[in-house]
């Protein structure tokens, strides 16, 4: 079968434009009832990296949308009653906190860390949920180390990346330092995923 | 058109004062400037973390009155540097956002950006921006304007020293040459760059520009500027040599002066020199706030106070922001972090809402009402994610805990967000005042204005969970007042109140304004009406027949919609549209007409045709696109003749007739088309259409196209109609790595239609190796939305080799699904839905905790198998969070009809 003509392919990409957009059309074309924009709902997260007590530590937010929030309880409402209890809360959060953990992995200096939850999950205003996780890393020597976090639930919701911290560089005690702005990173053919390059510094 | 120039001048000379001291500034040490670090987005947020770390510069100084600042906050302004551009964060607090462009782009060709105009017509009030910027000289230095429009102007000026001979010259107009064709150069890859964020109003959207009746709350702003664009020292430049590209910044000083108009304000110019006398902003260089470039950041009160605002107790921060209003700063940086803290914020904060300036107060009630906005989100989420909320909204002692915020309810004047918040914070203290004011003989109508305007526009947009029937009763109250109907101004806000309450029981009362001598009440009795009557009411076709004011007709025009299938609002439309004074009129009854079903539909449209000027046949043709007339096929059929190149809802309208006569005429546009919506539609007006001819054509496209967006609805369409002898440039397509994606994701999508052998080898062949065919893709293409489409693609073979019969297809379609993202799920399943097969997939999806992917699945189950799914659809249409959705303002993209639709289908399809 003959290619397709090359001038016509050049012409394509030369148009191609905003990727975006291509995007949002082919899910409009498969998608009509859902009008233009992606129903997706957003995520927004802020992360924080630091170090403690022989501990990495990592809190991760998220903030959803009351449309996903009401999605969630909708989950966790097992007998529809339109009430959730603090049990019914903590068992879906838990779950969702294990599930959580286990797509963020985090490499220092090279090893890959086991990061466990680290406490229950907190639910603050306007539809905010934190979860904190941590692992050992033991009693580190003084110096830098290189560290990158990849944060395979991002591949599935769009939304606002925040790295939420340290807010005082410079002062006594070890220090997370962003190494290098977060991106997103190509995961062989699978949608990517947020990649957070830090260095830890040991006073 | 004024020039740049003559529109400076006057608004700069309408500030002077010609008699001002002449004696030297003594210039003060300069203020550290912090570098900033990490990635810098120019989107108007001020949300890096480093400009926390900046100093706050207030830009509250008034012109007029040197040394002493406002009140109120007009400005604050950030500055930032790194080793490429100086960054300017600033935020303004205008209730009142004006803005005006020239019209005109300026600067660098691959970097034009639209001119602001800083002066206008005195009704404008327009608002602007401006920076003064120096490395030292004080006769050399840019001039820049920014506006809320993200419009901007880069002056180079040059002042003339006495001394020097020029001075004599009769060329400096005042003494300063201003070279507006000048315009700051891009630095190589480092370009100048502005953006603008809109300030949510106080019921959460954002603030608009030049629109003067809403209460806006300004605006945040980035600005970035190259440092060889502005001219840094020559010392500072990059080594080229050496092959280096920074700017050495560190401890370079420069002078920065911030000004900010406020077309509104009697005092209109506000600026950051403390030490400023009042002349012009380029002649008192001496007097500019200066800055040195530091490593290190900003001053260390100002950085104390933003390391400490993320981590600071409720308790705590609300002392901060009392201690900062106290001292007249601004608090704007506190607003979100404050908000942050839910309703136990408002709590805090509570006891001082009352006390100190309208300034403080005002202050106050903004975060009060931000916090308590929390009230529109469901009582079940406060619950647990804000007991606070929870006790003051839901819990037993609830008015009392929203008497805390009741407090303005007995002050003589409210200052300007007390009604926002009573209604978000104290909305029963609120009610029981509102009922006091019904009966009362001295209603205070401003109060009352403000309330009516803002509760019913929540109703509208169902933000009001709790109080509606409450709110809609005391419509009924008011119209029995008769000191408020003796008022025009607040009759004409009743009536609209009413019909934005849904307070269908004053429906009469309603009925009787739409006989008000005030044109303005007539108006919003026809904008009420369509909420509040179920039947087209018989005073409305007696109005239609005599009202002669055109706003009033218009309004009735499109109030018509409201009664899409009463007979009596078509028989209005008709009359309507024979008296109206102009083609407003026409439109907006034919915009209404587009969904009716009024027995006159094709009297009204017939007579478009006859009447057919300023846009009038263009929307008839809307409505016969989107409901066919085939009395008007004729009629429709011979604008071909008239119109060479057919306007696009001619195309829609031909395309929705079905007429195969059109086909060759819109066959020869495609083929001719350069505009790439028109060829879209004719596309799929020749879908439409059908037959030989279209089909012909579209294959012809189809082979042809080069436009992506157009190739890949041909290829679309190419499935979906099974377009004969498009199967072997469909596989092309499909195979060709170098072709964009979307456009071989369609193309697969397509060769599910076709079960040949040579398309299922095509596809085996994708499927055997997708990383070959999918790996690379589009240079173009970011990695994050390449890899979802890739994704998608690999879905998609399987959705294609399943159409084909291959039933492993099916599982490992399953395995893509569980493992897929939300936008692979839908899409999925939005597929299934066209083909109406059903797949395991649905009902995994019908247990979806994502919204969108339950949307999908629902429509997949009513395409595929509705019976078979009716009970679990059944139980999510009544399951008390789908309905909490459904019952709200939030967007529920059409669940609820699709939901009605499968469930109401009987068999699959």
């Amino acid at each position: 079968m003959p290619r397709f003509p090359q001038k016509r392919v050049a012409d394509m990409q030369r148009r191609s434009g905003s990727w975006l957009a291509f995007c949002a059309a082919v899910l409009t074309a498969f998608t009509p009832a859902l009008a233009h924009e992606s129903p997706v709902d957003h995520v927004d997260r802020a992360i924080r990296i630091s170090v403690a007590n022989g501990k990495l530590n990592v809190r991760y937010q998220v903030q959803l949308s009351e449309r996903a929030a009401l999605m969630q309880f909708q989950r966790m409402d097992a007998n529809a009653d339109g009430a959730v209890t603090v049990e019914e809360r903590t068992a879906f959060l838990d779950a969702f906190q294990r599930d959580l953990g286990q797509q963020l992995s985090v490499e220092l200096d090279g090893k890959a860390l086991a990061l466990k939850p680290d406490g229950a999950a907190k639910l603050l205003p306007q539809c905010r949920q934190v979860f904190t996780f941590s692992a050992p890393i033991g009693e580190l020597k003084s110096g830098r180390y290189k560290g990158r976090m990849l944060d395979s639930y991002s591949r599935n919701f769009p939304g606002a990346y925040r790295w939420d911290g340290p807010k005082t560089p410079g002062t006594e005690g070890p220090q997370v330092l962003v190494a290098e702005a977060p991106k997103m990173h190509d995961t062989d053919g699978h949608p990517s995923v947020l990649q957070i390059k830090f260095d830890v510094v040991m006073p | 058109m004024r020039t740049f120039l003559s529109a400076f001048l006057s608004a700069t000379l309408a500030t002077l004062s010609f008699g001002g001291e002449d004696k030297p500034v003594e210039a003060t040490a300069p203020s550290p400037m912090t570098k900033a670090s990490g990635a810098v987005t120019i989107d108007g947020a001020l949300d890096e973390p480093f400009w926390k770390d900046c100093a706050a510069i207030r830009c509250d100084f008034i012109n007029t009155k040197p040394g002493q600042q406002s009140e109120q906050p007009r400005m604050v302004v950030k500055y930032a540097w790194d080793e490429h551009f100086l960054y300017i964060g600033y935020e303004t607090f205008d209730a009142n956002l004006s803005a005006k462009g020239k019209g005109v782009k300026d600067g660098p060709e691959k970097n034009q950006r639209e001119g602001c105009e800083i002066a206008g017509a005195k009704e404008e009030k327009i608002d602007v921006v401006e920076f003064f910027i120096s490395f030292g000289d004080e006769n050399f230095f840019w001039e820049i304007h920014h506006n809320a429009l993200n419009q901007f102007n880069d002056i180079w000026i040059t002042t003339v020293n006495p001394a020097w001979p020029i001075s004599k010259s009769s060329l400096p107009m005042y003494g300063i040459f201003f070279y507006d064709k000048e315009f700051i150069k891009d630095d190589g890859e480092k370009t100048t760059a502005m953006a603008v964020k809109l300030n949510p109003r106080a019921d959460g959207t954002p603030s608009t520009v030049n629109t003067p009746a809403d209460m806006d709350t300004g605006y945040t702003a980035e600005l970035r500027l190259p440092w060889g664009g502005l001219g840094a020292p020559q010392a500072a430049r990059p080594d080229e040599r050496k092959k280096l590209t920074e700017w050495k910044m560190e401890n370079q000083q420069m002078m920065l002066l911030a000004v900010v108009q406020d077309g509104d304000l009697p005092e209109r110019y506000h600026h950051s020199a403390p030490n400023r006398k009042n002349d012009w902003f380029h002649k008192t260089p001496g007097a500019w706030p200066r800055y040195v470039l530091a490593k290190g950041g900003a001053a260390e009160p100002a950085k104390k106070a933003a390391v400490d605002l993320n981590e600071l107790s409720t308790e705590a921060l609300a002392a901060e922001i009392l201690r900062r209003l106290d001292n007249k700063e601004s608090v704007a940086e506190l607003v979100q972090a404050a908000s942050d803290h839910g309703m136990a914020m408002a709590r805090a904060l509570s006891r001082e809402l009352n006390r100190g300036t309208s300034a403080r107060q005002e202050a106050l009630m903004n975060i009060v009402a931000l916090a308590a906005r929390c009230r529109q989100s469901h009582g079940e989420l406060l619950k647990h994610y804000d007991p606070p909320a929870f006790e003051t909204f839901y819990g037993p002692n609830a008015r009392a805990e929203q008497e805390r915020y009741a407090g303005a309810l007995k002050s003589a004047v409210w200052p300007r967000q007390s009604a926002s918040m009573l209604i978000q914070a104290a909305p029963l203290p609120l009610l029981d005042w509102m009922s006091a004011q019904a009966v009362s003989d001295t209603p205070d109508i401003p109060k009352l204005l403000s309330v009516w305007n803002q509760w019913g526009s929540n109703i509208v947009f169902r933000h009001e969970r709790q109080h509606a029937p409450a709110v809609r009763a005391l419509a009924g109250r008011f119209a029995q007042n008769a000191h408020i109907l003796s008022n025009p101004n607040a009759l004409g806000a009743l009536v609209r109140f009413a019909g934005e309450s849904g307070a269908s029981e004053v429906t009469e009362f309603v009925l009787k304004a739409l006989e008000h001598p005030q044109i303005s009440v007539r108006a919003e009795a026809c904008r009420a009406l369509p909420r509040l009557a179920t039947t087209f009411p018989d005073a409305m076709l007696r109005a239609a027949g005599k009202e002669s004011d055109g706003t009033v007709l218009l309004m009735f025009g499109e109030a018509l919609q409201g009664w899409p299938t009463d007979a009596r609002a078509g028989e209005a439309a008709l009359t309507l549209f024979e008296r109206a004074p102009s083609a407003d009129v026409r439109r907006a009854v034919l915009f209404s007409a587009i969904d009716a079903k009024w027995p006159q539909r094709t009297d009204l449209l017939a007579r478009a045709f006859a009447m057919p000027g300023d846009g009038v046949l263009g929307v008839a043709l809307q409505a016969i696109a989107e409901k066919p007339v085939p009395a008007l096929s004729a009629k429709t059929t011979e604008l071909m003749t008239e119109l060479p190149e057919p306007p696009a809802p001619l195309i829609d309208a031909l395309g929705a007739a079905g007429d195969v006569k059109a086909a060759p005429y819109l066959a020869r546009t495609l083929k001719e088309s350069k505009n790439l919506a028109i060829s879209l539609k004719l596309a799929l007006a020749l879908e439409k259409i059908g037959g030989p001819e279209a089909h012909a054509a579209l294959l012809a496209q189809l082979k042809s196209a080069t436009q992506p967006l157009l190739a890949q609805h041909l290829a679309g369409i190419a499935g979906r109609v099974k377009l004969a002898g498009s199967e072997e440039t469909l596989i092309s397509l499909a195979e060709d790595t170098t072709a964009p994606l979307p456009v071989r994701l369609q193309s697969i999508a397509a060769l599910g239609a076709f079960p040949t052998e040579s398309v299922r080898a095509s596809l085996q062949k994708i499927d055997a190796n997708p990383e070959k065919f999918f790996g690379a893709g589009d240079a173009a293409a970011t990695p994050s939305s390449q890899s979802e489409l890739v994704e998608q693609a690999r879905m998609l073979v399987k959705l294609a080799l399943l159409q084909h019969g291959d039933a492993k297809a099916a599982d490992a379609a399953l395995e893509l699904f569980r493992r897929g993202t939300p936008t692979t799920q839908i899409t999925l399943l939005m597929m299934l839905a066209r083909l109406k097969r059903d797949h395991p997939a649905v009902a995994e999806g019908l247990a979806s905790q994502e919204f969108a992917v339950l949307l999908a699945s629902v429509h997949a189950a009513g395409a595929a198998d509705a019976p078979k799914y009716r009970e679990r659809l059944t139980a999510l249409k009544r399951a008390p969070f789908v309905r909490a959705i459904l019952e709200s303002g939030l967007n529920s993209n059409g669940l609820e009809a699709a939901l009605d639709a499968a469930l109401s289908t009987e068999k699959g399809g």
